[in-house]
């Protein structure tokens, strides 16, 4: 019965491959209701696109998290500094 | 308009730019660029154009604004030059490396996973030191590994969270040619994390 259910699912929802067309779009972008909601559905009874989707969305998490850590410390180097601000002096004289 | 005019900011001496807007111009260049020199060179740019270009200043925004609105400029004008070489080099790699390989491709089970392709089940511990090194060190590599597009697109969206429209302005890109990219990368790159890190090293 169930597995019957599951053939009838599976003819209504988008296939894996469509989802995980989806599931990457809905990372950027919001999707109309009608595709989110078969896009949920789908994720709901199939594990494998779960975890695609899963891990896709936590590698974006954990790049981010260091990004912002990197980026912190992001600061003009002192060799650099000095050199800009030498030649902007030579040409604000001109 | 007395209250108009006095809110009108004015340009400080560019002697001083440097040391107040120095961080924060490179800082800016980074997210986009990730490169050191590349973003030392475009500060430089950005401050020798602004010397020259000071009647431009309207006074209706702040110094910074204006000097990062010029840097803007300076950053997409260094992707039209650098995504020039992508292209001619490979023009084709975006879209040949990439066959839709995970899946069925005929039958009545056709865009369901091929069985040797599902993804395997793994979990980074968002809270392990380690492990998010670990993470950072593998995801570097197969960045390296996969087409400079790709990678660029990448890091742009993914790394540096930059917003999706501004992806598309700097790399010249349409929203839907930047989908298809980012689906790509981001597939290629898990795979690619599958396969190298979770496969070796580590067990579940």
């Amino acid at each position: 019965m169930k597995k019957i259910f599951m053939k009838l699912l599976n003819r209504i929802l988008p296939s894996c491959q469509e989802v995980s067309h989806l599931t990457s779009q809905a990372m950027d972008e919001s999707l109309s209701w009608r595709k989110n909601l078969e896009l949920r559905m789908h994720l709901r009874i199939c594990t494998w696109c779960r975890r695609n989707s899963e891990q896709i969305r936590q590698m974006r998490t954990l790049s981010h998290k260091q990004a912002a850590a990197q980026n912190e410390l992001a600061t003009l180097g002192s060799e650099a500094r000095e050199r800009i601000a030498k030649i902007l002096d030579q040409n604000n004289q001109k | 308009m007395d209250i108009h005019s006095s809110k009108q900011s004015q340009l400080s001496n560019p002697h001083d730019w440097v040391d107040k807007h120095g961080d924060a111009l490179y800082g800016y260049a980074f997210r986009y660029l990730s490169d050191r020199s590349v973003s030392e060179d475009l500060v430089q740019e950005t401050l020798l154009a602004a010397l020259k270009g000071q009647a431009s200043f309207s006074g209706s925004s702040s110094e910074r604004t204006w000097l990062i609105g010029i840097l803007k400029n300076k950053i997409v004008d260094h992707y039209r030059k650098t995504g020039k070489e992508v292209k001619l080099t490979n023009p084709e790699q975006v879209s040949s490396s990439f066959g839709d390989t995970d899946y069925i491709s005929t039958g009545s089970d056709a865009g369901s996973w091929l069985p040797h392709r599902k993804p395997k089940a793994w979990a980074v511990d968002s809270n392990d030191p380690v492990e998010q090194q670990q993470f950072w060190a593998y995801l570097h590599n197969c960045l390296e590994n996969i087409d400079t597009k790709l990678a660029k697109v990448y890091t742009l969206r993914d790394i540096q969270e930059i917003e999706y429209q501004e992806v598309c302005n700097v790399l010249a890109v349409t929203p839907t040619n930047l989908r298809v990219m980012l689906y790509r990368a981001r597939k290629l790159l898990r795979r690619c994390l599958e396969t190298n890190w979770i496969g070796s090293e580590r067990t579940f």
